[in-house]
């Protein structure tokens, strides 16, 4: 997992890299570089993925059937890997999304202020 | 599915994918660094930037990679390259750990097999937990299993309740009989008729018994059974075989059935004949029979020795002549076959496992100097950026690369150590391991045990590295370099696997010492005959006008060159037989006791040169029609006729179903009747001419060569008869080394494999104190340099040796008091402390501990100082 945390970036949860990369996928096909900068920028510089942790991860999803791979020369006519979801990425893009929401709530739970 | 399927796409294609993989991880640097650039930073920075960021280009690739799964297969591959590689390049390492390891793991395979073989195995019958062998037992003597007599059985099994099946029979018989031109001896057992139902075992021709063999056996024609041996062997597998007649000595037998080959029992038995014929059924006193019963389904061992128990009480009762104090003993049938190796072969099994922790011990150690010596290689290879469980896993493909090599000599050194094993018993079927022998194979059990003994191998091999790698920190390695700085701690874990070797060596050895002198001793048992030159042989007789042949053939044999004296005894050897006597007039007040019984002619006691103590011997006088007489041996006098003259007294015998009473006319010196473990025991003789055994057994003193008088004898008794069969021959010498030829093996088993624990164990101390040596050299340099004398670094290393070399004898020898209690069954008048042999093996390893640290300690003090400094 990418593990860079200097000043306020943060660890990216055990497992919650697989959940973020779905994610970025949803809107659209995208190559490791362009996912790592989107996570970047949407987390406002606070998340980092490292390449050590992305490309694993990647082929990892690749291998699962989660994600389809295809190379494509990219608006800056750059030849690429893009990887975009497919029908058992999006239901698991769902499943990890409900349970996701299900663990804030709960985190937002246990952890406001007590009542007096 | 599909993810299978991918994973093996990603293997067909794994160079292609490789590419892809560099492809798309370049093309990242190549799209950062220009995107870098676009932001204004100059095409070198930006580069570099890209690469920073990015990290170790080869790791990224190599992690992930491993997301592709088959990687650990492809990396697994070049770990075994690697490991044999390795391997190969350190063949000192690699050969000695392989060897050992096959010692180690061949003799504990070769022992278990036989264990498997004898004590594991479930008998080859239906429901075998079903058999039990019922013996006859009386506390009020010895308590040890007795055989049954014919009476007693028909009374257990006509009154009992729990057992299917209960059958009798009595082996080690001998039937001739005409199956080609010359008449043969074949070995048989007689068997009541439901012999082959009790053990659950239909004949593959033919048919079993039935009740109407036994109890008429019309003269001279009887029904016989046929062995697959019998029938392979010596009737060419004849598929006609049933109701063949076959001539015998007292007329004709037909064969009624052959039995499959898995059926051997009574194990030398090559025919079956029913017993029980001609008033047998009446003996009471005399117990020669062996009772084998099927429980009923769902009765328990305890219920049916409580019911024969009740029987047995009644019998006594009934029958206090014969039967007051006996009782029963059932013990399940598996047992009973086993009774007499079981201890041994347990003993055995926990020799071996010393030797296999040995090898392990050893070879641990020395696993752990080439970890140390591989070090910097693992340093190396950590800060390169291999992880440290890719790290494990190599060194695991190593351990086991070495455990696989190892199993594989060491099923190989099984195979051919059980045939050795065998080969130092001689194959006759009363020794109890011999029973054995078909039973040892390599099956599913001693595979499992194999595999378990070689895991275990791998597991300590691997293990032992790995935890001395663990504890290596990176840095500190890489700045000692070769990790040279010396510490106490690193040693330790070697000394103790050192001392561990000792220790289990020293057990090993102890108990090698102890039977070897349990053996010596055997050897020197008085036997109260001289056997050089004694020569025993099976005596035919024709079936008519015995007595007559028998005087011819004897006055021939006498007359032959190269015999000296010659007779005839009624066991084939000294004093088997057992029957119950009393005293005439002043009978003894436990009942009536077994004394052991031989008929024998007059010259017997001079062919085996018996001292006459009191009385006289037989002579003419004792002819068939005079008074009956007998002769005791001294035994038996000083026993029942404590501080009296039994000369003249009268001793009756229970002689089948009479009571004799016979006049005592002499006492002779004593004869070892059995192994040289058993006393001497009481012994009645009486002459042959009053009292003819139905089998007879001719034992002659030779002057010359065995072999030529055995063969000049057989032709003077085929020149009184023909037609007779020729019989076993033995020398005495050849028998008594037979008696003591199970406790050889033992004490061969026990040499070889203290033998191999010395060995190992000099080995360990060698090794270790050649890698203290090496690694001490600088500061053994160093003292050398400031004026040390090289006899002061001598004592130095070899003190500390004799040191460890002590702690692991004591704790030995602590262990050997204990474990050596276990083995007193195996042990002949020594005591299983026997501190003379204790003290004998301690010294011993110490010596063998001494010279092995001495060596390489004498080269530490002959180094050069300057060269050894220099090599830093």
């Amino acid at each position: 997992m990418a593990i860079k945390s200097h000043e306020n970036r943060i660890d990216v949860l055990q497992g919650t890299l697989d959940m973020l990369i779905l994610q970025i996928l949803q809107r659209g096909p995208r190559h490791g570089l362009a996912i790592a900068q989107t996570i970047r920028s949407r987390s406002e510089d606070l998340l980092k993925i490292e390449a050590g942790s992305l490309y694993p991860a990647l082929h990892r999803l690749e291998q699962q059937g989660w994600l389809a791979a295809e190379w494509k020369t990219s608006d800056k006519g750059q030849r690429a890997k893009y990887y975009r979801l497919t029908r058992e990425g999006r239901k698991q893009h769902l499943a990890e999304q409900s349970k996701w929401q299900r663990l804030l709530k709960a985190i937002h739970l246990v952890m406001r202020p007590t009542e007096e | 599915m599909q993810r299978l399927w991918n994973r093996l796409k990603a293997l067909l294609y794994r160079r292609r994918k490789d590419q892809d993989l560099h492809d798309e991880l370049s093309a990242h640097l190549q799209m950062d660094a220009e995107e870098r650039m676009e932001s204004g930073l100059a095409p070198e920075e930006a580069r570099h930037a890209a690469r920073r960021d990015f990290g170790n280009v080869l790791l990224v690739a190599e992690d992930t990679r491993g997301a592709w799964g088959w990687i650990t297969l492809e990396q697994l591959l070049q770990d075994l390259r690697y490991g044999l590689r390795n391997l190969w390049n350190r063949p000192a390492f690699t050969g000695i750990a392989i060897l050992t390891l096959a010692v180690g793991i061949g003799a504990s395979t070769a022992i278990f097999s036989v264990v498997n073989a004898a004590l594991l195995r479930p008998l080859p019958y239906p429901q075998p937990d079903q058999l039990v062998a019922v013996h006859s037992v009386n506390h009020t003597q010895d308590g040890t299993p007795r055989n049954a007599s014919p009476a007693d059985f028909r009374d257990w099994q006509e009154e009992s309740t729990s057992f299917e099946q209960m059958a009798g029979y009595s082996g080690a018989a001998l039937l001739v009989a005409w199956i080609g031109e010359r008449p043969e001896t074949i070995p048989i057992a007689r068997v009541t008729w439901n012999f082959f139902q009790t053990f659950g075992v239909v004949p593959l021709l033919g048919h079993g018994f039935e009740e109407s063999d036994e109890l008429n056996p019309a003269a001279g024609s009887m029904n016989i059974v046929l062995s697959h041996r019998a029938w392979r062997a010596r009737f060419g597998s004849d598929p006609a075989i049933v109701g063949r007649k076959i001539k015998v000595t007292y007329g004709s037998a037909t064969v009624v059935g052959v039995m499959p080959p898995e059926f051997r029992f009574p194990d030398d038995a090559e025919i079956w004949i029913p017993i029980g014929c001609c008033g047998e059924m009446n003996l009471r006193a005399t117990r020669y029979w062996r009772v084998v019963g099927r429980l009923h389904d769902g009765t328990s061992l305890e219920a049916a020795r409580g019911e024969l128990e009740s029987i047995a009480e009644r019998l006594a009762a009934q029958y206090p002549k014969d039967n007051k104090n006996w009782s029963v003993l059932v013990i399940p049938f598996a047992q009973h076959l086993v009774s007499d190796v079981r201890q041994a072969l347990w003993i055995l099994m926990g020799a071996v496992s010393f030797v296999i922790l040995i090898a392990c011990a050893n070879v641990a150690g020395l696993t752990l100097v080439r970890s140390a010596s591989r070090r910097r290689e693992m340093a190396v290879r950590l800060a390169l950026g291999a992880s440290r469980l890719r790290l494990i896993r190599q060194l695991f493909v190593e351990g086991l690369l070495v455990s696989l090599a190892s199993t594989a000599g060491g099923l190989l050194l099984a195979r051919w150590s059980t045939d050795a094993f065998f080969r130092l018993l001689p194959q006759t079927s009363w020794i109890p391991l011999v029973r054995f022998r078909d039973g040892v194979q390599l099956d599913v059990a001693v595979l499992l045990f194999t595999i378990f003994i070689s895991t275990v191998t791998a597991i300590v091999l691997t293990l032992t590295p790995v935890v001395d790698s663990l504890k290596l920190a990176l840095a500190e390695s890489v700045r000692t370099g070769s990790g040279k700085v010396q510490s106490s701690r690193e040693h330790r874990v070697y000394k103790v696997l050192v001392v561990a070797q000792l220790a289990c060596a020293i057990v090993l050895l102890a108990g090698a010492g102890l039977l070897i002198r349990s053996f010596v001793r055997m050897l020197n048992v008085e036997n109260g005959y001289d056997p050089r030159g004694l020569i025993i042989m099976g005596f035919p007789q024709p079936a008519q006008n015995q007595k007559a042949f028998i005087d011819e053939a004897l006055e021939r044999i006498k007359a032959t060159p190269g015999v000296e004296s010659a007779a005839l005894m009624s066991s084939p050897r000294f004093g088997q037989l057992n029957f119950p006597m009393n005293i005439e007039n002043k009978p003894l007040l436990t009942g009536d006791v077994v004394a052991r019984y031989s008929s024998v002619t007059s010259d017997y006691f001079r062919v085996l040169k018996l001292r006459l103590i009191a009385g006289r011997l037989f002579d003419e006088r004792d002819s068939a029609k005079a008074p009956g007489v007998i002769m005791i041996n001294e035994r038996l006098a000083r026993e029942f006729f404590p501080g009296e003259d039994p000369i003249g007294r009268k001793i009756v015998l229970a002689y089948n179903d009479q009571r004799l009473s016979r006049a005592i006319v002499g006492v002779v010196s004593d004869v070892r009747q059995d192994g040289p473990r058993e006393p001497v025991r009481p012994e009645v003789l009486v002459h042959w001419p009053q009292a003819p055994w139905l089998a007879a057994t001719l034992v002659m003193r030779a002057k010359e060569d065995a072999g030529t008088v055995q063969r000049a004898v057989q032709q003077a008794i085929w020149s009184v008869d023909r037609n007779l069969p020729a019989y076993p021959t033995q020398t005495m010498e050849e028998a008594l080394s037979s008696q003591v030829a199970t406790p050889r093996l033992y004490m061969i088993l026990f040499g070889v494999f203290s033998a191999v624990a010395v060995a190992l164990a000099a080995l360990g101390v060698y090794g270790l104190f050649a890698y203290i040596v090496g690694r001490r050299m600088n500061e053994l340099a160093i003292r050398v340099a400031v004026g040390d004398r090289r006899s002061t670094i001598v004592r130095l290393i070899v003190g500390e040796g004799i040191r460890l070399s002590i702690t692991g004898i004591l704790l030995g020898l602590l262990g050997t008091m204990i474990l050596t209690r276990l083995m007193r069954s195996l042990l002949f008048e020594v005591s299983p402390n026997d501190a003379l042999t204790l003290a004998g093996v301690a010294l011993l390893l110490l010596a063998v501990a001494f010279t092995a640290c001495y060596i390489p300690a004498r080269r530490a003090a002959k180094t050069d100082p300057v060269a050894a400094l220099r090599h830093e």
